[in-house]
């Protein structure tokens, strides 16, 4: 499964759960939709961090990295390069 | 004291013994000797872009009538201090705008700017070190219900609140977030604030001693100031 595809899942599974949420565009921005907030993030990093073995830091907690799946699919797929 | 037993009262009825001798204890600690560490955040309020939200949250700038309805507010979170807090800052002319779930009063959020106070009183006591400049704002005191939070009701809220001062011409935010505060912390950096600088200090009994400040490097800083929230 693709981290887009994975990731999809498991804010739909975990963090959307009672919210009527069946399905997320890779673009869509996750704070405007509500999907991520303050324990989305603390959740989803932890996701990233067990299911890819990457290690997120306080400084990549930016819009950048985690607005959309699509974003954070890019932030996954540098972490792992960065880590060789 | 008689609101201090309701606060009580109201904190055992609704969350039970157990948090209520756990919010007991740690203001006891905190009353006598606590060391707190805060992170001073600012946003660029130019490089908001709009966003899409259910527009179930209204936003509404706080006037002096609507203190009862602020008193009720307290007295459903159990919080009679804030009453008095209130009070001071509508005399002191800060200003704030009320959130709103149709006609529900579910949250706040005040601020100054220089005109009304250059050093509000956080910054003083925290030592924040943020001197206001024209068109740059001080936030502070943003609650939300605990029953309203999630479902990115912070971050509407949030927004909403930066869009207004935009449109009043303001063009930087400052405020602070506890750095123990992981999830606030990591919210304010996903929304696009940046960390300017940590600062620690201790309190022992009703001083407030500083620790030290220590400017964040500027390399971790750098978050794009172009972001959408």
């Amino acid at each position: 499964m693709s981290v887009t595809a994975d990731v999809e899942q498991f804010i739909i599974s975990e963090l959307s759960q009672g919210r009527g949420i069946t399905s997320i565009d890779p673009g869509d921005n996750l704070l405007a939709k509500g999907i991520v907030d303050s324990h989305g993030v603390m959740e989803l990093v932890a996701f990233l961090e067990e299911r890819y073995g990457i290690s997120v830091g306080d400084e990549d907690l930016t819009p950048e990295n985690f607005e959309s799946v699509a974003r954070i699919d890019e932030f996954v797929a540098r972490k792992q390069d960065d880590r060789g | 004291m008689n609101a201090v037993f309701a606060d009580l009262r109201c904190l055992y009825r609704r969350h039970g013994l157990r948090e209520l001798l756990r919010k007991l204890a740690g203001r006891i600690r905190s009353v006598v000797s606590s060391r707190e560490e805060v992170v001073v955040l600012r946003k660029d309020l130019r490089s908001i872009t709009e966003m899409e939200f259910s527009e179930s949250l209204r936003i509404e700038e706080l006037e002096p009538g609507d203190l009862p309805a602020l008193f009720e507010f307290n007295r459903r979170r159990c919080d009679s201090k804030a009453n008095g807090r209130a009070v001071a800052d509508v005399r002191d002319g800060y200003r704030g705008f009320a959130g709103y779930v149709g006609g529900e009063l579910v949250g706040y959020y005040w601020w100054v700017d220089r005109a009304i106070e250059p050093r509000h009183r956080d910054i003083e006591r925290y030592n924040l070190e943020i001197e206001l400049a024209e068109r740059e704002v001080y936030g502070f005191d943003f609650f939300l219900l605990e029953e309203h939070r999630g479902g990115g009701n912070s971050v509407e809220f949030l927004h909403k609140v930066e869009s207004r001062l935009r449109d009043l011409g303001y063009e930087a935010l400052w405020g602070y977030v506890v750095a123990d505060n992981k999830p606030a912390r990591w919210l304010y950096s996903m929304c696009g604030y940046e960390p300017v600088r940590r600062v620690a200090s201790r309190r022992v009994l009703t001083r407030r001693l500083p620790v030290g400040a220590e400017s964040e490097s500027l390399e971790t800083q750098s978050r794009g100031s172009s972001v959408t929230v």
